[in-house]
């Protein structure tokens, strides 16, 4: 294809996408949802069964997620609570919630977090934010359509020192650069490239979850 | 370089009016070059250039700790604004659809909302089984225009 006939391409392609884009905020919402659902999917293949539901005893009929991470205590959101056939441990996904740190005190916001459900339930009744102790897992979430930059690897990496750096990982659409990949590859925390409903780094990032869950669930 | 210039200007003009935050990933994209891998750091004449003036400099030599970078070409900026656009389309399609897929899965509506408790403001409702169908067509018209990865001639 000649560059202009690339150019035209392209242009004709903006449009197309225009039509259907609705805006970076909503398709980040829909992408984050994406990794609930990864989430939920990790619970059940970790023995887990899914209640989705607002408040804890009744399933909903509409998915109702929060747009900005917000306090657990507050509105009825949709959120997974499952529990394991093998033990009295239950735990919790939601969409958009602030963790606190127990280094720094710090509230940080959480695209998706699974959280130990006796310390999800700790939050809602005290009205404080759960703890990052009772985090079971957490994704940060970047909308991407190119490698994120560095600066993103490097916030990242401030997040997963304060909630605890195995339990973090760092997802986005796009392919990485070498360098945000680099810079992830030797920590504890992991980065997933390409990530995708359909795509390959699904089932490994799943497996991943999965292990933490399983692991979670045998600690006493 | 002047026309690839001016057609890669015109492409980024377009984006920053439709689709601005995908216009900002590539400028920020280009602006940061690309990085030299460690074997074309050390091959070829750039390496004997660098070499070179680094030994008439009385300079420490190139190291595998070195980070080298590079612009990106006109045509590989055009290949960043393709592979960038197949993102999105991918993003935007295979989101709507998983999220169909997990309503129907627990037997949910397939509208979706997203609110927030502290704003006043109505709730961005989507209904999924529109939204996928329309995200996958663009998906399919894009892989339709530019293939899988095809090469943009350097004419």
């Amino acid at each position: 294809m000649s560059r202009e006939d690339f150019v035209r391409e392209v242009e004709a392609a903006i449009g197309e996408l225009k039509a259907s884009y609705r805006g970076n905020a909503s398709e980040s919402d829909l992408y984050e949802a994406t990794l609930f659902v990864l989430c939920v999917d990790a619970a059940k293949r970790a023995g887990g069964r899914v209640l989705l539901t607002h408040d804890g005893r009744n399933a909903i009929q509409q998915l109702s997620f929060r747009r900005s991470p917000g306090n657990l205590w507050l509105g009825e959101f949709t959120y997974a609570l499952v529990n394991f056939p093998s033990t009295s441990k239950q735990l919790e996904v939601h969409l958009g919630a602030y963790v606190a740190s127990g280094s720094s005190k710090v509230a940080h916001e959480c695209d998706v977090a699974i959280l130990d459900h006796e310390e999800a339930e700790r939050s809602r009744q005290g009205q404080v934010h759960p703890r990052a102790r009772g985090l079971i897992a957490v994704i940060e979430a970047k909308l991407y359509a190119t490698s994120p930059s560095l600066g993103v690897g490097r916030g990242f990496l401030g997040l997963a020192q304060e909630l605890g750096p195995k339990r973090c990982s760092l997802v986005f659409p796009s392919g990485g650069s070498d360098n945000i990949l680099a810079l992830i590859a030797k920590r504890d925390s992991q980065a997933y490239d390409r990530l995708l409903p359909g795509r390959d780094s699904i089932g490994t990032m799943r497996e991943h979850l999965v292990k933490a869950i399983s692991n979670w669930k045998h600690v006493r | 370089m002047a026309v690839e210039d001016e057609q890669y200007g015109r492409i980024m003009s377009r984006l920053r009016a439709d689709l601005p935050v995908l216009a900002e990933q590539l400028d920020a994209e280009v602006r940061s070059g690309r990085l030299i891998s460690e074997e074309s750091l050390f091959s070829g004449s750039s390496y004997q250039d660098r070499k070179a003036r680094l030994a008439e400099s009385k300079l420490p030599k190139l190291a595998k700790s070195d980070i080298g970078v590079l612009p990106y070409t006109g045509s590989e900026r055009l290949d960043l604004v393709r592979d960038a656009l197949l993102t999105l389309a991918e993003t935007m399609s295979s989101s709507r659809k998983e999220l169909l897929r997990f309503t129907d899965e627990f037997g949910v509506s397939p509208v979706i909302e997203f609110s927030d408790f502290e704003s006043a403001s109505e709730p961005d409702r989507i209904d999924l089984n529109i939204e996928a169908e329309r995200a996958q067509r663009a998906r399919n018209t894009m892989a339709h225009r530019f293939g899988s990865g095809g090469q943009v001639s350097e004419r």
